[in-house]
């Protein structure tokens, strides 16, 4: 089975990864994808000492379109063990890219959404292309699910409990690459796509040590956990606030995203990431109901 | 040896104001303990300290100062002798009356013959709430069981009930005059010992938390405690879902009608009968019927209706046996409640005040009152006395106590 990321090394010992699904219209998680994903960040952590950094993109007019949403809708609860499964290896890969030791960058070329977006936060930087009908978020909760890939994780770990629930990950907002460096999600814009991976490959230059914020020793959430009284003063309003909003609808979805914000800001990554997983699977199997 | 379980003695600090500014503020929770185990001492000289079995302590909020088993460390500081154990528990508001049943329990059962009940809280250093726990700061917990504060659960009572503001804050005025009265009656006389520094020059040897002048005016002109957090909090939206025949939940407990935020702590020498003989201790009166009971988790203050229930069924009484009835004024809605569902005379309730005027130490109240209806039995020469609280996540506690 042929990997669906193309690798390409420059002269600077830059790698580009372009993802292109060869049977469809835009990249999804599926199957081939993840497959691939794992195949080339293995390639990646072999040849390090060989690279100086890595670009990653897309041939398709988005970046990277999310979850396969065909196969998420008919998981039962027997399938638990399986998705669990492909979830934490999804998340290794993720992990292993974070950590490689070299920058690794996300050129943004169109709509990040869900899983798409999920795969930039592993990122040190992400640059979008400022293009028209480009929309970059986190719209899982309006599926009924949940970011599972990291999405909870990361952005909790780069905005704090407050803004990622209220201004991410509640609501599932889709925005513009403008409002998306607004908020933070995205750190550069550029307006041509010829300016993006030299863009991409710029920062790689600038910034040869890259590492996520959360690995640095000494890290700490912004705005503070449980742990810290002034924010344990406010959470106990979190979930009522958001019992008040639902007005007692049956949607599980919202208080799932919450738990695992919460639950996974008290333990290290590694940690936050399978806490997220479960509350991911519970949802997509229907074991969640409300 | 099985043994009925007595009560032999029951003391307690003064209440301190629960701030900064507050007479007990600058006392350590250990020094408050250890202060009445050396009045149990003098008060009893004959009473052999090898023969203490346990230490068991009431704190609501274990941590910092009042962290690590606060008895044990209560008792090696005191100077007990190295066989005296130690245990703090945790029954919420009613863990010193928990503490006190505990004690009971293993008197009555015989393992036990001679053990010091009671609790402490400086909620003026360790604040409510501060140990976390997942009711409140789990999201998924609390989400899932509908968790409001208590004072949302005080107004969904008092709406639920139809008790109005006029009706609370009445309350709370006669809570006021009862507290003013027993005081300069001399009621707490034999129970308080004064809390002194460590060169013995007094800190503090009268409930001040009380304000004897307050009328229903006065009252009447302070805003609503629980309104904010209701609307802000989202938690009126919470009991309307679970209480979703309550139109919306009226807001009346204020600062002069819930329980005052206080300092204190107490402690209870209950024993077997030979314990008495041997020490030449005489009982003051005999615990007869201990109860716990679970409540709605969300309008959570109910409990002490069912642990009444049980208590006396357990004693084989019925209500028209109580000479002394005694509640924690957790808030007013959850007193007048109680009486209501019991139909009690208000002249045999809490006829000494309570907690809204001289404040409640959450770890410390259960033993106070429990103190405070002994001395009221002896003084009135009444038989029985019941002593309950609400208790925090849904729960009552009870116990019956007969003069002997
Ligand atoms: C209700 C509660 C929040 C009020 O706390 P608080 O605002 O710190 O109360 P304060 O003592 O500062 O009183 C607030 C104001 O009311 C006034 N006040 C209080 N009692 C009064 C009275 N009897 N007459 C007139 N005014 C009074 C105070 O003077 C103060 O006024 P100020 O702000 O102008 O100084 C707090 O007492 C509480 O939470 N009690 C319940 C405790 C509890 O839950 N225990 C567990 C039970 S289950």
């Amino acid at each position: 089975m042929t990997n669906m990321i193309a690798w390409e090394k420059d002269a600077d010992g830059i790698v580009t990864l372009t993802m292109d699904d060869p049977g469809r219209g835009a990249n999804t998680m599926n199957e081939t994808f993840q497959r691939s994903f794992t195949e080339t960040v293995e390639r990646l952590v072999a040849e390090k000492d060989e690279i100086a950094g890595v670009v990653l993109t897309s041939a398709k007019k988005t970046f990277f379109a999310g979850a396969d949403l065909n196969l998420i809708s008919k998981a039962t609860v027997a399938d638990a063990p399986e998705l669990t499964a492909q979830s934490m290896a999804f998340k290794s890969a993720t992990r292993a890219l974070e950590t490689l030791g070299k920058p690794v960058v996300a050129a943004i070329n169109g709509a990040a959404l869900g899983g798409g977006l999920e795969i930039a936060l592993a990122c040190h930087r992400r640059i979008a292309l400022d293009v028209k009908g480009s929309e970059i978020g986190l719209p899982e909760v309006s599926l009924g699910l949940l970011p599972g890939g990291g999405g909870v994780v990361r952005t909790v770990r780069m905005f704090g409990l407050q803004k990622a629930l209220m201004e991410v990950l509640l609501q599932g907002q889709r925005r513009k690459p403008a409002a998306a460096l607004e908020v933070g999600l995205v750190d550069e814009l550029v307006a041509d796509p010829a300016e993006l991976i030299p863009a991409a490959k710029a920062w790689i230059k600038a910034n040869p040590e890259a590492v996520q914020p959360w690995d640095v020793k000494g890290y700490k959430i912004p705005g503070g956990t449980p742990s810290n009284p002034k924010f344990a003063a406010m959470l106990p309003a979190f979930p009522a606030n958001l019992r008040k909003q639902l007005k007692g609808a049956p949607m599980p979805a919202p208080e799932a995203i919450m738990a695992a914000a919460v639950e996974g800001s008290q333990v290290d990554v590694d940690n936050a990431l399978r806490i997220e997983t479960q509350y991911f699977v519970s949802l997509a199997t229907g074991r969640r109901g409300s | 040896m099985t043994s009925e379980a007595y009560i032999y003695e029951a003391i307690r600090t003064p209440r301190g104001r629960g701030k900064a500014n507050g007479s007990l503020h600058g006392v350590k929770p250990v020094t408050l303990v250890t202060g009445l185990i050396d009045e149990l001492r003098a008060r009893h000289p004959q009473m052999d300290t090898n023969a203490i079995d346990d230490l068991v302590l009431g704190c609501v909020t274990p941590v910092g100062d009042q962290g690590a088993d606060i008895a044990k460390t209560a008792a090696i500081f005191a100077g007990l002798p190295d066989t005296v154990a130690g245990t703090q528990i945790n029954r919420f508001c009613a863990s010193a009356l928990e503490a006190v049943n505990i004690a009971a329990q293993k008197v009555r059962a015989g393992w036990d013959q001679l053990v010091i009940a009671g609790g402490v809280e400086c909620m003026s250093r360790i604040p409510m709430g501060s140990d976390g726990g997942a009711w409140a700061m789990d999201p998924e917990t609390a989400y899932d069981t509908y968790f409001v504060p208590q004072g949302i659960s005080a107004d969904l009572i008092a709406t639920t009930e139809g008790f109005t503001r006029e009706d609370v804050d009445a309350y709370a005025v006669q809570s006021q005059q009862r507290s003013a009265a027993a005081w300069s009656a001399g009621h707490f006389a034999k129970s308080v010992v004064p809390v002194k520094d460590r060169n013995g020059v007094i800190l503090l040897d009268h409930d001040e938390h009380m304000r004897p002048d307050t009328t229903l005016e006065s009252l009447g002109k302070l805003k609503p405690s629980f309104a904010g957090i209701g609307e802000m909090g989202g938690f009126d939206a919470v009991a309307l879902q679970k209480f979703h025949w309550v139109e919306k939940i009226d807001h009346v407990h204020t600062p002069g009608n819930s329980s005052g935020i206080v300092d204190g702590a107490a402690l209870v020498v209950v024993g077997s009968e030979q314990i008495g003989k041997d020490f030449g201790m005489v009982p003051r009166a005999r615990i007869v019927a201990t109860a716990v009971s679970g409540a709605d988790p969300t309008i959570m203050l109910t409990g002490p209706t069912p642990a009444t229930e049980k208590a006396l069924r357990l004693a084989g009484l019925t209500v028209d046996d109580i000479d002394v009835w005694e509640l924690n004024e957790a808030f007013a809605a959850v007193v007048l409640k109680w009486v209501k569902d019991f139909d009690l005379p208000m002249e045999k309730v809490n006829i000494n005040g309570g907690a809204i005027a001289m404040g409640h130490p959450l770890g410390a109240t259960g033993a106070m009152i429990l103190g405070t209806v002994v001395d009221e039995l002896e003084r009135s020469g009444g038989r029985y006395g019941l002593v309950t609280l609400c208790i925090g996540g849904g729960m009552g506690l009870a116990t019956i106590i007969e003069r002997v």
